[in-house]
């Protein structure tokens, strides 16, 4: 990004800042529309300057999401791998899986607490079940398409099947499969809240719901700050490691026009 | 310089027989089109074959056929004797779309070590292995690059440096040079000679180019508008090593590049 | 003899509802938690006869198609101005990353807090977290448009509406297609997440809330979960030959 484009966005960010300032100010009805220096100073010492809002409530959400969004990668990949192999697996689960996924998983709440109580693990599993179709269906896709030439050369040489799958069919797979965890993050954000807020005793979304219970307006709009920060922060790590990991794609892509 | 004849190259039997090879696309039973008709050939050991033929001749399908990648509906394919079934041990291929053959995830050193990962080495001779290629193809600067930060010539040498390494019997060849510029196809063509003579090893070329049938090979197999039938098989005894310049000039090359193309042209008896 | 996908797709059906029938009748959970699978689906049949049930489907859907649709009026024209111009994308990006990571049901709370618990709060919401997929795509599609075309076409001296009309909405129409079809699924979820913490009024959720609250019978809780996954699946497929219809001319459909 150029230095011009990062003032622009900056001096828009605080453009947006200063008109929510003025607007909240003007409107005088701070019970509803709180200025922002009123909410940033909550979000400020009531979250990220509290090690028991860090402990209480941040870590159980994020262990949550975490556990749910990686097991949904491992389950999504293993099997889209499979899916993406083979046609007849894919004929056979194609109906069955558009079904599942169909489903908002939201509804799945009461069935989920009824097997698994309201613990963490029926919220890791409520977020593992939303989150496992993108990354699922984009590894199919990838592993299904790869290049037919990087096929043969294989063949050519003999290389084994188990090195096949490993070194030329996951790494061409990798960008869907990157652009399927990134989807399934975002969703796993909002599942976590969801289940939080329906049914839990801990957690940000549980503190949200909380906070609008007892009409503490300036929270509710603090802990969606905070949930903003947590999805970007999130978001900026997965990049992060996508970066690393798909340095050559990047390079690839730009080279071949 | 004086031309020198290759005296210690002895021609041992023939290592790579193909036999009424046939192809048909799509089920053997059916009025798919007919790729390769009838194909018979024998390639001696250490012999440098070139196949040459009109475009969409079914070249790069005898090809395939001759790597295991497709089976063929008519005929064997044999080596030493033995039919072969499936990918054969000891050859490697060399495709002419280098962009698409090289792993573009690898570095240049990670594809050309990539073949040698079920061979069972030892590390060390695994990467010796890689590092001699390399150098041998003058990309030991490159090692660490990854594909698509090479020029298309260098990225072909790359492919070449990941055959070598595979210390095949058998090269084969798929217009390897036909997607790179004039001057750095003269250089990969001599690039492939030295490497030839250093392995003793036996390639099969195929190419469209007439020319580079001729400069490169010690006999010069001509293929038929398809559905492909040998048409004419011409031995080249041009001396080695040959020179860009040199051989081109000489009027055995002209005559012999005139014969090659007369009977592309005219099949039919000449 | 091999079977036709169709057959295999039926076949892996059948197997899922067998594995859940086998799973509900071992009575690993007591049955009164979790009936059996035909029990479930039976129930669900007699549910898409059943008024009250269609009434609060019908509720939900009503929230969805006009958060949708409110979603679409705003983020398409969006998009396409965001697309077409560098400058107003430059401007807008940051607002856009800040707002975005937000996740929209996270919103429940504060829209409850200031739009109370009536329709209007479920089709804000819903056009919130509608409007993302359908912004991203559109600016994606409207980048796509092929330059060639937008400079032959004002070679020929069309002006910036007919540009936009003429060239820049039918290459982007696809992408604005595929968005729209991501939309509707994500406007599903919010719709009926929104009924399941605000309550109140018809729809989906708020009847599931109030079957899980009277306890048993419990089949009609898991055929309301069939249901919503069958509505889910036809929504989904009417987006998709709506797509492959509006845009059968495209190379990417053609090409896939």
């Amino acid at each position: 990004m150029t230095a011009r484009g990062l003032g622009l966005r900056l001096s828009v960010l605080l453009g947006l800042i200063a008109a929510w300032q003025v607007a909240a100010t003007l409107a005088a009805s701070p019970a509803l529309w709180p200025p922002f220096t009123t909410v940033a100073g909550r979000l400020w010492e009531a979250w990220i300057t509290d090690p028991a809002a860090w402990v209480e409530s941040i870590a159980p959400s994020l262990g949550r999401l975490l556990a749910g969004w990686a097991g949904a990668a491992v389950v999504g990949i293993a099997a889209g791998t499979l899916i993406g192999l083979n046609r007849t697996v894919r004929d056979y689960l194609d109906p069955a899986m558009a079904f599942l996924r169909a489903i908002p998983p939201p509804v799945l709440l009461p069935l989920f607490i009824v097997l698994l109580g309201i613990g963490d693990a029926m919220k890791a599993a409520l977020i593992g079940f939303g989150a496992v179709w993108p990354i699922l269906l984009n590894t199919a896709d990838g592993v299904g398409s790869v290049e037919p030439l990087h096929r043969d050369t294989a063949r050519a040489f003999r290389v084994p099947r188990w090195t096949v799958l490993w070194r030329i069919v996951l790494p061409s797979a990798a960008p869907r499969i990157f652009a399927g965890l990134r989807l399934a993050m975002g969703i796993a954000v909002i599942l976590m809240v969801i289940a939080e807020m329906v049914a839990t005793l801990d957690g940000v979304g549980f503190e949200l719901v909380q906070a609008q219970r007892s009409f503490r307006m300036v929270d509710v709009w603090a802990t969606i700050l905070l949930l903003g920060l947590m999805g970007y922060g999130l978001n900026a790590a997965l990049a992060l490691v996508e970066r690393r990991v798909l340095g050559w794609h990047r390079g690839a892509t730009a080279t071949a026009t | 310089m004086a031309p020198r004849r290759d005296g210690d190259r002895h021609v041992t039997g023939s290592l790579l027989e193909l036999e009424h090879l046939g192809y048909r696309y799509g089920p053997a039973t059916g009025t798919a089109p007919l790729a390769i008709e009838d194909v018979s050939l024998t390639v001696p050991a250490g012999s440098f074959v070139a196949i040459v033929g009109p475009s969409g001749s079914g070249k790069s399908t005898l090809l395939r056929l001759v790597a295991g990648l497709l089976t063929p509906t008519a005929g064997a394919v044999r080596i030493d004797g033995a039919p072969v079934h499936g990918v054969p041990a000891d050859l490697a291929v060399v495709f002419q779309d280098y962009g698409r053959s090289l792993f573009p995830w690898l570095t240049v050193a990670g594809n050309v070590a990539l073949p040698l990962r079920h061979l069972g080495l030892p590390a060390a001779e695994r990467e010796q292995r890689v590092r001699d290629a390399l150098g041998e193809v003058g990309l030991a600067g490159a090692a660490e690059r990854h594909p698509w930060q090479l020029s298309g010539g260098m990225q072909q040498r790359a492919a070449i440096a990941r055959a070598i390494a595979y210390r095949p019997r058998i090269l084969l060849m798929d217009e390897p040079f036909a997607s790179v510029d004039a001057q750095t196809r003269a250089d990969l063509q001599d690039m492939a000679l030295a490497v030839w003579r250093a392995h003793r090893s036996t390639v099969l070329f195929v190419t469209h180019d007439i020319d580079e049938s001729v400069y490169l090979a010690d006999r010069v197999v001509v293929l038929s508008q398809p559905p492909a039938r040998v048409v004419a098989e011409v031995a080249v005894d041009l001396p080695r090593p040959r020179d860009q310049i040199e051989t081109r000039a000489s009027a055995s090359f002209v005559g012999l590049r005139a014969d090659v193309a007369r009977r592309i042209h005219r099949p039919a008896g000449g | 003899m091999p079977l036709a996908p169709v057959a295999r797709g039926a076949a892996g059906l059948a197997a899922l509802f067998l594995l859940l029938e086998a799973i509900t009748r071992a009575e690993l959970v007591n049955p009164v938690y979790l009936p059996p699978a035909s029990t479930v689906v039976a129930t669900a049949a007699r549910l898409l006869l059943d008024p009250v049930f269609l009434a609060s489907v019908g509720g939900t859907l009503v929230a969805w198609g006009l958060g949708l649709a409110a979603a679409a009026v705003v983020a398409v024209p969006l998009g396409l101005l965001l697309g077409a111009s560098r400058r107003a994308h430059a401007a807008t990006a940051a607002a856009i990353e800040l707002l975005r990571p937000i996740p929209s049901v996270a919103l429940i709370p504060l829209a409850i807090l200031l739009l109370g618990r009536g329709i209007d709060m479920r089709v804000a919401l819903v056009a919130y977290a509608a409007t993302w997929p359908l912004l991203f795509n559109t600016v994606y599609g409207a980048h796509a448009v092929d330059p060639v075309a937008l400079e032959m076409a004002r070679a020929y001296g069309l002006g910036r509406w007919a540009v936009a009309r003429h060239v820049a909405f039918p290459s982007a129409l696809p992408f604005v297609l595929t968005g729209l079809r991501i939309s509707a699924a994500i406007a599903l979820i919010l719709a009926i997440s929104t009924e399941l913490i605000a309550g109140g009024g018809a729809g989906l959720g708020t009847w599931m809330l109030s079957s899980s609250q009277t306890g048993v019978p419990r089949e009609l809780l898991y055929a309301g979960i069939v249901v919503a996954g069958l509505l889910g699946l036809v929504i989904d497929r009417l987006m998709l030959v709506a797509e492959r219809r509006l845009v059968a001319w495209h190379p990417r459909l053609r090409a896939a």
